[in-house]
């Protein structure tokens, strides 16, 4: 529910599929943030919860601005940090972000405690950010690309664009396990690679890969229903706050995933043989025979 | 004098988990680690949710994997040291 106690001028609803969260502001600065850094994803629908953002006064307190105290309990996300105190009540759909104004940081600041909201709401509504590629191959295909840091999200991303693949994200993508059949979208979220075209999509997902970078390359016979969902888990961001009701809603979403979409280890070489392993130029009915 | 209570076990009521084909996926609180348990593991692990003797998990599995009680209670006892190490189960009156 929304019941808008926000005192801030509206600047939109960041959507990712069903993951809403409204955003307003007074404050000119943070208005002109959000709406240069995540304009294509707001809309004007009605967002659960309603967060204001507000400029974070300058405190006594020390420590890395990198570093968050996230915690969830009762229904109450709250992050802090020297950079950032934010409060959101999940179960009244009312909160604040207060971020510091540093001119050259604070998008980023207000990123994090941004990607922290959203997965806690992705988890209520049987959906999940992954540390995830997004890639649709030109025949329309939506392909996963999961692993660690430094395991290939970007190179693969680099080269299957060069390919004429349509690159969601190359760094945090949201499996969506709500609809009958799991979706990847985009989502604002990027790493290294800035997508050419940061518009909300959504595609049918066709397979997950795990990624392992490796001389040769070869793919593995899809992984069993359980061990799939353990490796992806090991790929779910901002888990650290969250309960045990939202780690089982976290492994439920998976589960249905994994029940209709193959998880596959893929090793691959940093170059365009990894194509031929992909199927990359057939459809999603010639793969599924 | 009569013989020591066999100490009784379940599972930390902290843990998510969740069966999927017959295995389970479990995550531990604390750390986030991630552990699939093979289709035994998850007999005695569902078992678990109530408090259980060793003794009572070992006749259970011998009936399902038609064993005597004493030829499986020594795995029994190794998994729920394991368990009781990570800190997945603990110990009940």
């Amino acid at each position: 529910m929304n019941r808008r106690s926000s005192t801030g001028e509206r600047i939109g609803t960041l959507s990712i599929g069903p993951v809403r969260l409204e955003l307003d502001s007074d404050d000119p600065f943070l208005r002109e943030v959000v709406v240069r850094r995540y304009g294509s994803f707001l809309g004007d629908e009605i967002g659960d919860p309603c967060l204001e953002l507000r400029p974070l006064l300058p405190g006594p307190e020390s420590g890395s601005p990198y570093e968050n105290e996230v915690r969830l309990d009762d229904g109450r996300l709250t992050i802090a940090s020297p950079v950032l105190a934010a409060s959101v009540d999940l179960v009244s759909g009312r909160g604040t972000i207060s971020v510091s104004c540093d001119p050259l940081a604070c998008e980023y600041y207000l990123e994090n405690a941004l990607r922290q909201t959203m997965q806690v709401l992705a988890i209520e509504r049987s959906c999940l950010l992954l540390h995830a590629a997004g890639v649709v191959t030109p025949a329309g295909r939506g392909l996963v690309f999961t692993g660690r840091s430094g395991a290939g999200k970007s190179t693969i991303s680099g080269i299957l664009r060069r390919a004429g693949g349509m690159v969601l994200s190359d760094d945090l993508i949201l499996i969506d396990a709500s609809e009958e059949r799991p979706q990847l979208r985009s989502t604002p979220f990027f790493g290294t690679l800035r997508p050419e075209d940061s518009r909300p999509r959504s595609v049918p997902i066709g397979r997950i890969h795990l990624l392992e970078q490796c001389p040769t390359p070869y793919i593995r016979a899809p992984l069993d229903e359980p061990s799939a969902v353990a490796a992806l888990l090991t790929n779910v961001p901002f888990t650290t706050p969250l309960d045990r009701e939202h780690r089982q809603r976290a492994i439920d979403a998976l589960a249905r995933v994994v029940a209709q979409v193959p998880v596959h280890t893929l090793h691959f070489p940093p170059d365009r043989r990894v194509l031929s392993l992909l199927d990359w130029e057939a459809s999603e009915e010639t793969v599924r025979g | 004098m009569s013989a020591p209570e066999r100490p009784r076990f379940r599972q930390e009521a902290r843990v998510a988990w969740r069966s999927i084909d017959g295995e389970s996926v479990l995550i531990d609180p604390t750390s986030g680690t991630v552990f699939v348990l093979n289709r035994v593991g998850s007999q005695v692990w569902t078992l678990l949710e109530e408090p259980r003797t060793a003794r009572e998990l070992a006749e259970s599995v011998g009936r399902t994997h038609e064993r005597a009680p004493e030829s499986v209670v020594g795995d029994v006892d190794t998994f729920l040291a394991d368990l009781a190490d990570r800190s997945l189960i603990e110990e009940t009156k």
